[in-house]
């Protein structure tokens, strides 16, 4: 046949080609061409096999990071939307972390849904406990005056009513 | 007794069979073991892959086509293992010297000729070790596996004409390479056997 020379190469194909593919034919069965895996390999893929999913089917790496994000994610989410509704309707812990002796702390001013479910003292509100304890003093100041203005089983209605109707007198 | 053919295998196989599995390794493993060891020149990557090569088989062994031959899809299976091992960055660190050093021509040649077999056989080495992953890949497939055009196209994936461009281009490549170092005449006649 006309398709190979007297060599038995293809037609059109060049003798120095021939010999490159030659070469490397030769060259990668000689670095490889008679390599052989250890016996071991197999008794890993058998134990692998009997232990379990094989690591095709266990989640990779990149899942595992993905699945990790995730579970960040919704737990700021959750983080966020619980500060967002006390942000909004208050502080609901307050109480607790807030006990009643330290007063060097602000107090919380409780939500309008909070004073209609719990009476609030009047000490309550935006003092801190120095002012609150500022008013106790002048609550107890003033009780004493009226004590002492007002004589046992005197009415003090009667008694000022003539400042009140001058006050309810006025523009 | 005729041995089963990959088909009857694979089919033993979905039925949860391990024997029919050790089978067919001991049918491909120095096929994909070299193939692995060509690409990667790394021992460790190769066992590695032949290893995650048939656990991969087993696992969708529910997946192939048991009339359609299984060579091809453990071949292209070694490739992207392999891509992947190269990918991670841990490329050629090995040199393949140590793996392949008793593995060079037997004591009934003349030192001469070991000598001048085993330069021959690095430079090969070293010409191979300049093509890019894809090359190499194609390279390897070609010449030592033997495959056609068509099957390396399968294999890789892609259409036969990027393999024929990549093959040509690697071809290209390893003669410049060769002739740069000055490895290689045209005119000269070079005896491999």
């Amino acid at each position: 046949m006309s398709s190979r020379d007297r060599h038995g190469r293809p037609i059109g194909e060049s003798p120095a080609q021939d010999d490159l593919d030659h070469l490397f034919r030769w060259g990668l069965q000689r670095l490889v061409g008679l390599a052989r895996p250890p016996a071991h390999i197999w008794q890993r893929i058998e134990r692998q096999l009997r232990a379990g999913p094989s690591p095709s089917r266990r989640p990779s790496r990149r899942s595992t990071w993905r699945m990790a994000s995730l579970a960040q994610a919704l737990a700021l989410i959750s983080l966020l939307a619980v500060l967002g509704m006390n942000l909004s309707s208050g502080f609901l812990w307050s109480p607790y972390l807030y006990e009643r002796n330290e007063r060097g702390m602000l107090t919380r001013t409780p939500a309008a849904w909070q004073v209609e479910g719990i009476p609030l003292l009047g000490d309550e509100g935006l003092l801190n406990g120095r002012q609150t304890r500022l008013l106790a003093r002048e609550l107890e100041r003033e009780r004493r005056a009226i004590a002492h203005d007002i004589a046992p089983g005197e009415d003090p209605i009667l008694k000022h009513r003539h400042e009140w109707r001058r006050m309810e007198g006025e523009p | 007794m005729a041995l089963p053919t990959d088909e009857q295998l694979i089919a033993q196989i979905r039925g949860g069979d391990l024997q029919s599995l050790e089978t067919l390794y001991d049918r491909y493993k120095d096929q994909i073991y070299r193939t692995a060891l060509a690409i990667t020149r790394d021992q460790q990557a190769a066992e590695d892959i032949l290893q995650d090569c048939f656990l991969r088989l087993h696992a969708n062994i529910d997946r192939l086509d048991g009339s359609v031959p299984i060579a091809p899809w453990l071949y292209r299976v070694t490739v992207n293992l392999s891509y992947n091992w190269h990918a991670r960055g841990r490329r050629w660190i090995h040199s393949l010297e140590g793996v392949i050093e008793g593995l060079v021509s037997g004591p009934q040649t003349s030192p001469e000729r070991q000598a001048e077999r085993r330069e021959l056989k690095d430079i090969v080495q070293r010409a191979i070790d300049s093509l890019s992953f894809n090359q190499r890949a194609v390279v390897v497939l070609f010449y030592l596996g033997g495959f056609s055009l068509e099957e390396i196209a399968y294999i890789l994936d892609c259409p036969v004409g990027t393999v024929k461009s990549r093959l040509h281009y690697a071809r290209r490549n390893l003669r410049r390479w060769l002739e740069k170092e000055g490895y290689w005449r045209p005119e000269v006649v070079y005896e491999f056997s």
